[in-house]
């Protein structure tokens, strides 16, 4: 579950010379993966002249309902790409958010965070399949389709400025190798004032147990 | 003729009827369950409002809480469903509903009472 999420992520990124990131604001996705439906939030929980942190919320329906919070920290210098500088998680078991550590930020499985965070501008123009009308459960809209392959796994997704600050509308992706590879997000609302969940100052470590978590869910 | 007698002696009885304390309590009742409608829409729309974007898109406003944690996503429901209400706010409509409930009864005591009068 977490090469999807980096994936967004750095569409986000690619657009952050573009646009301004307003504190709260950010957009709700219907993820499918592997028969499941999952919610996915992922919203601005702070900005900085020289940062910003990004906050994605993963909540699962059903009996055994499951939420999980994750917090990245990106460094902004100009109109340079965005680097990563720290990582938090918040799941329903832990009282307290826990640092992340930094080899989960570069992990070299199917599409990867470099391909978007230090790709140029003229490298995603690359990928560019053509501007598309798409249904999404958030209603229907004219968004720039694009596609990006690696290690076996293509993803196709669609992106519009329409849809700021995250700016994805809808995203595929697919894969022979992984498993876990094979899922759809798409845009269900955007999202305005939203209260992040995780504070910086008061995580702790990451405990033994949420790293072996982590590894156990890449696993399947 | 004697129709014409008894549309008038109905219709005075009506009348009489309408200015009885019973039937001043059943539009009290109304106004009070009208007032808790009011409440309750109230209270959800502080906490989230859904609209529509310039784009004609789906708009969320959360007025600054957290997605998930307290919310029908945690009790295994779409959260975008859902109001969020506070416990206060939960044991307040309870409160209310189930004075609602206890009035509604004598209001169906009335009712069947009215039934059984013989005019």
């Amino acid at each position: 579950m977490t090469n999807f999420k980096l994936t967004l992520f750095l569409l986000l990124l690619t657009m952050t010379s573009a646009w301004s990131f307003e504190k709260g604001s950010g957009s709700e996705f219907v993820m499918s993966s592997q028969g499941q439906k999952v919610s996915l939030n992922i919203y601005i929980a702070n900005k900085a002249k020289h940062n910003m942190s990004v906050e994605f919320h993963f909540g699962t329906g059903g009996l055994l309902s499951t939420n999980m919070y994750q917090q990245f920290e990106m460094s902004l210098k100009g109109t340079s790409p965005v680097k990563v500088e720290k990582g938090y998680i918040l799941t329903s078991g832990s009282g307290a958010p826990e640092i992340m550590k930094e080899y989960m930020f570069h992990q070299n499985r199917g599409v990867q965070i470099n391909d978007f965070l230090f790709a140029s501008a003229g490298e995603i123009e690359g990928s560019f399949k053509g501007d598309e009308t798409v249904e999404i459960p958030a209603g229907s809209i004219v968004a720039k389709h694009y596609q990006k392959s690696a290690n076996g796994q293509t993803v196709d997704f669609w992106i519009s400025d329409q849809v700021k600050p995250i700016g994805l509308v809808k995203l595929v992706s697919k894969s022979d190798k992984e498993k876990f590879n094979n899922y759809t997000i798409e845009l269900a609302s955007l999202l305005k004032n939203v209260a992040a969940k995780i504070d910086p100052k008061k995580a702790v470590p990451m405990s033994k147990q949420t790293e072996e978590m982590l590894r156990d869910d890449r696993k399947k | 003729m004697k129709f014409l007698v008894c549309c008038i002696l109905l219709s005075s009885c009506f009348s009489a009827f309408a200015r009885t304390p019973l039937w001043r309590k059943v539009e009290d009742l109304e106004a009070r369950v009208k007032a808790l409608e009011a409440k309750v829409n109230a209270m959800s729309s502080t906490t989230k409002t859904q609209k529509t974007s310039s784009s004609g898109l789906k708009v969320k406003d959360m007025g600054n809480t957290h997605v998930g944690s307290g919310s029908a996503a945690m009790r295994g429901t779409a959260s975008t469903q859902q109001p969020q209400l506070t416990k206060e706010q939960q044991e307040e409509i309870q409160k209310q509903l189930e004075s609602y409930q206890k009035k509604a009864k004598e209001q169906q005591e009335f009712l069947e009472q009215i039934m059984n009068d013989e005019f």
